[in-house]
């Protein structure tokens, strides 16, 4: 993630500095409508990108940024040159806040003081003129305040009311207007996040109250205790804004369900009834002192009663409910009084049943969110005949489908939205026929309705969606954002917020503490040591390279023409020296560009520790994983298409070969197994390795089962050496596993491995000691650009033939070559070496027969063989492009080369060429 | 493996989302407007767009519209993923035929669920 935060920090850097300019613009030319929305882009970008990561003073004031900005794009606010000081001076704060972040990975002690001022001031901008009241810092979310009031609204979830009476009245005598009640239910995986939710609970603003509990029932047996996953749920009552309290589990996201309500529902007398005609007349007494309004005399009453009464039981607990709300401002507080004093003449909570707070306070707030879905959908099973069950996300997937095909659209999207919806419904519900059917009998009918209904059923069908927990989820995260969006209020379906809660203009928050200068203090700008460049542009840069080597092999041809048709010989001399100098600058440049796109393979390391530690867990046995190396770099492109092959190689050595525990007991093994991913970079390539101290594998074994699923013949069977038989596991089909297990599946992986690495270049071989263990070892070319091939020619064409492969070039006595059954062999340095004639096998007509054959000897996986051409050209470097389109299927090519004088060379892929019969 | 391709003009955010994507295995193709994702999209298979709303040039409901309209990409699944939360904004999505929305910033785990769901995972 730290290349994310650069990332952050350089992307907002040039916002900011493009914001600066376009500020001072701004304040020449107030209307310029484009200015004021790039400007509002580039706010509404730092604060979503700044929402991944922990800088709410930054979010904050961005945020605030954006809302003015918001403000002047539709009229409300003319900008005037206080509003641009004020606007550079939030721009300079976040400028610092980045420096800040880039220097210690966080924001500093005061920032959160910092950020608040600052978009308390921005906020102020908004409230225009007529509010002159200074507004308090905290109170600058105009759409947040108030939002307890209103009917229906803000009732505190069930566990609120059933804390213990004390948090109740804490939070009752601390809150203002309005009390917050947070669940949190961290992610059970959020310690390996980094994340502390004890902590994110413990700071929350306003906090009165924490309380901690296991989800579930804390199991029996203390070995099914996991102590790395998170059970435990947090309940928190905060006398503190919404806002505030939103904005501190904003990166919570739905795991944080945060109720606003008004603390005066905290206020439900607990205990046992006694009874009795003493409580009526105290009642009557107090009914009088609420209708003459005289607080005083209400809480002096309920005091009195309190002390003459004692204080145990439920009576004595309404008493003193009166007691703290006695004097309470506001038309609920008042009504709550006047049902308490109710309840205590009848010795119950008059129409207590319907008064239970309901689980979802807000739900009818929430902006689209999917509407709770009963039983109701009829045929209850519909279901389960076929496809996966639904987890929560395919729950939410298709309720989306379905509100996107109620809502209404235009004529010509109508077919595309079916259809996608179709598409996304069969993926995340598997096929189901009744689905597909229902899809298209809306398309038919060109009505939605049929499809509508189909996933009605199939959510229905699939037990109930939970509804409460998820709609409550949602409107508080759509309350949250809409609410510190600083959206025009009228447009939310909240209540209106008080008038009286708008914010004020500047002149207020005198503690702002000193912005920075936006010019004296330039010097200690760090200067800029990093430089983001599109990959495009490296591309086009690596082309550009490409093109120069091309241009460069020209050279030689030059040469040869000077000397052979124009017999200057001493000019060949110079071109040819001029090449050499070219030749070397060429190669240091090349070297240089494919420098700027190496990256660590930390990129692709870095998620190994918890993919072993989930397999480890889901397959019982202990393992640990060792990585070494991950700084070593390589091109991106590689490193990119290194991550699919590990994750096979290292599910594989988990799942296949590291033994059961007891299993590795019984062999005098450490109980845990342990894996090895080693990374070592060489000048031109990369070796990685993954190793286990499993049981290894045995090629006996292996020879047979190649044998039984006819990989090999009876032939290889007898005379494959144990090396090259373990090399079978990477033969498509081959697999040694005994059982296909849900971790690595059924063998494909190891083939699949093979085919990625080789189409970067590279060459997997496995190695392994029965009982003691096993390595796959990965041979990786540090990056995919220039290749060396060497000019062949045969049927009277020109080939390329991968340098890197050829071990020598001779030439025999045409006789020399002798037939062995139906092949051909030679026999080289006392070694009989098969005979392949290129042109056959690239179909091409056959040239005389000269008494003496050019051979060109390969070595291809391990194995040496010859090819006789026609004749060698020289060597040359060259840019391989891959075949595209339709000559991509044409494997025995590895792709096709420009040459200096402009001829297209097809390069060979000798792997496959000589796989051909 | 599946191509997906992700719209943003946020570079932060492309990143993010890639590195997440990625790490299921997919291909990804990235775009910073609506423009650019429809150059880019053309002549290929696609699993998924992930979208942002607010970005210039084209914004995300016009692109979303555009494939819906089209005749190549308009079964092609689309996640909004948006710092908008505005009451309306899901409806206008919908409308524009997008399949399911997101609110910036998005939980890890709950974009990869998602991809998940409709793209399937590679290499498991």
């Amino acid at each position: 993630m730290n290349a994310l935060l650069e990332q952050f920090i350089a992307e907002s850097r040039e916002l900011l500095e493009a914001a600066s300019g376009r500020f001072l613009e701004l304040e020449r030319s107030p209307d310029d409508p484009e200015l004021v929305n790039e400007l509002f882009r580039a706010m509404h970008t730092i604060k979503g990108n700044s929402g991944l990561f922990d800088v709410p003073a930054l979010t904050r004031t961005v945020h605030a940024a954006e809302d003015v900005l918001v403000a002047v794009r539709e009229g409300a606010l003319r900008l005037g040159p206080e509003h641009v000081d004020l606007l550079l001076d939030a721009m300079d704060q976040v400028s610092a806040w980045l420096d800040e972040l880039e220097r210690d990975g966080r924001l500093g002690e005061g920032a959160d003081a910092a950020g608040e001022a600052l978009a308390g001031r921005l906020r102020a901008l908004l409230g225009g003129g007529e509010a002159a009241a200074p507004a308090p810092p905290e109170e600058d979310a105009p759409a947040e305040a108030g939002a307890a009031e209103g009917p229906g609204a803000a009732l505190p979830p069930d566990w609120a009311v059933a804390l213990p009476g004390e948090a109740r009245a804490a939070a009752l005598e601390a809150a203002g207007g309005t009390a917050v009640a947070v669940e949190y239910t961290p992610d059970e995986n959020c310690f390996f996040a980094g994340d502390d939710p004890l902590q994110t609970a413990r700071s929350a603003p306003g906090l009165v109250w924490l309380g901690v509990e296991p989800r579930e029932p804390w199991p029996e047996d203390p070995e099914a205790f996991d102590p790395y996953r998170c059970v435990l749920r947090f309940r928190l009552l905060c006398a503190a804004e919404p806002g505030a309290v939103r904005e501190h589990f904003q990166y919570a996201g739905e795991e944080a369900a945060v109720h606003a309500f008004d603390p005066v529902w905290l206020a439900v007398p607990g205990g046992e009834p006694q009874g009795g005609e003493l409580w009526a007349e105290v009642a009557e007494d107090l009914r009088r002192a609420l209708a003459a309004g005289d607080a005083d005399a209400l809480r002096a009453r309920a005091e009195a009663a309190l002390e003459a009464q004692g204080g145990e039981g439920w009576e004595p607990d309404c008493l003193r409910w009166i007691a703290r709300l006695a004097g309470r401002e506001g038309e609920a507080a008042r009504a709550r009084l006047a049902l308490l004093v109710e309840a205590l003449a009848r010795g119950e909570l008059p129409g207590e049943a319907e008064e239970t707070p309901a689980a979802a306070p807000a739900g009818e707030a929430s902006a689209g969110g999917p509407a709770a879905e009963g039983p109701d959908g009829g045929e209850g099973a519909a279901g389960d005949d076929g496809g996966p069950a639904l987890d929560a996300t395919a729950r939410e997937l298709l309720a989306s489908q379905r509100d996107m095909l109620r809502t209404p659209c235009a004529a010509e999207v109508w077919d595309g939205r079916l259809a996608s919806a179709r598409a996304v419904c069969l993926r995340v519900a598997g096929e189901r026929p009744e689905l597909a059917e229902a899809f298209d009998r809306a398309r038919a009918e060109r009505d939605a309705q049929p499809a509508i209904e189909a996933i009605e059923t199939l959510l229905a069908g699939e037990g109930a969606e939970a509804p409460a927990a998820e709609a409550v989820a949602e409107a508080a995260a759509a309350g949250a954002e809409a609410a510190a969006g600083g959206a025009p209020a009228a447009a939310a379906p909240q209540p209106p917020p008080a008038p009286s809660a708008a914010p004020a203009p500047a002149g207020g928050a005198p503690a702002t503490p000193p912005a920075p200068g936006r010019g004296g203090d330039g010097a200690e700008r760090p200067r800029i040591r990093t430089l983001k460049v599109d990959l495009e542009r490296i591309d086009a840069l690596m082309d550009l390279v490409g093109e120069l080597v091309v241009a460069k092999n020209a050279l030689p041809y030059l040469a040869r023409r000077a000397e052979d048709v124009h017999g200057a010989r001493e000019l060949a001399r110079e071109i040819k020296a001029q090449h050499a100098v070219i030749h070397r600058v060429t190669e240091a440049l090349q070297a240089a560009v494919m420098q700027v796109r190496m990256i660590p393979l930390s990129h692709v390391f870095q998620r190994f520790p918890r993919l072993v530690r989930d397999l480890s867990r889901r397959l019982g046995k202990p393992i640990r994983l060792v990585v070494e190396g991950e700084e070593a770099e390589a091109d991106k492109n590689v490193v990119e298409d290194l991550a699919e092959p590990l994750v096979h190689l290292l599910r594989n050595a988990c799942d296949h070969r590291i033994e059961p525990p007891d299993e590795r007991e019984a062999a005098g093994k450490p109980r845990e197994g342990t894996v090895r991913l080693r990374a070592v970079a060489h000048d031109d390539h990369v070796v990685i390795e993954v190793s286990d101290d499993g049981r290894g594998m045995d090629p006996a074994v292996i020879r047979r089962k190649a044998y039984e699923k006819g990989v090999i013949g009876e032939q290889e069977l007898e005379s494959l050496d144990d090396q090259a038989a373990l090399q079978l596991i990477f033969a498509p089909g081959f697999s040694t596993a005994e059982r296909v297990s849900d971790v690595s599946g059924r063998g494909v992986g190891m083939d699949a491995v093979r085919a990625m690495v080789r189409r970067v270049g590279g060459e997997v071989r496995v190695h392994s000691v029965p009982g003691a263990g096993t390595t796959v070892r990965l041979v990786l070319p540090l990056s995919v650009a220039v290749s060396q091939v060497m000019i062949v020619e045969a049927g009277g064409q020109h080939f390329g033939v991968p340098v890197e492969a050829i071990r020598e070039t001779v030439r025999v006595p045409a006789a020399d070559i002798h037939r062995v059954k139906d092949r051909e062999a030679v026999v080289l340095r006392d070694r009989l070496v098969p005979v392949h004639r290129l042109h056959r096998l690239l179909g091409l007509e056959e040239g005389e027969r000269p008494e003496e054959e050019a051979l060109l000897v390969v070595r291809v996986d391990g194995e040496t063989a010859a090819l006789v051409v026609d004749r060698f050209h020289e060597g040359v470097d060259v840019i391989q492009k891959p075949l595209e389109g339709v000559m991509a299927h044409f494997t025995i090519y590895a792709g096709t080369a420009l040459l200096g004088d402009g001829r297209v060379l097809l390069v060979l892929n000798l792997r496959e060429l000589l796989r051909c019969p | 493996m599946a191509r997906i391709m992700i719209v943003d003009d946020a570079v932060t955010v492309r990143m993010y989302h890639r590195e997440l994507v990625e790490a299921l295995g997919h291909q990804v193709v990235e775009a910073e407007n609506g423009i650019e994702a429809l150059e880019k999209a053309l002549g290929a298979d696609w699993d998924l767009f992930l979208v942002d709303i607010n970005m210039p040039k084209m914004d995300g409901y016009r692109l979303v519209r555009e494939m819906r309209a089209g005749e190549e990409l308009r079964a092609v699944p689309v996640v909004m993923v948006s710092t908008e939360a505005k009451p309306g904004d899901r409806e206008q999505a919908w409308a524009a035929g997008a399949n399911h929305y997101l609110v910036k910033p998005v939980r890890p785990e709950t974009l990869q669920a998602v991809v998940r769901a409709i793209a399937g995972e590679a290499g498991a």
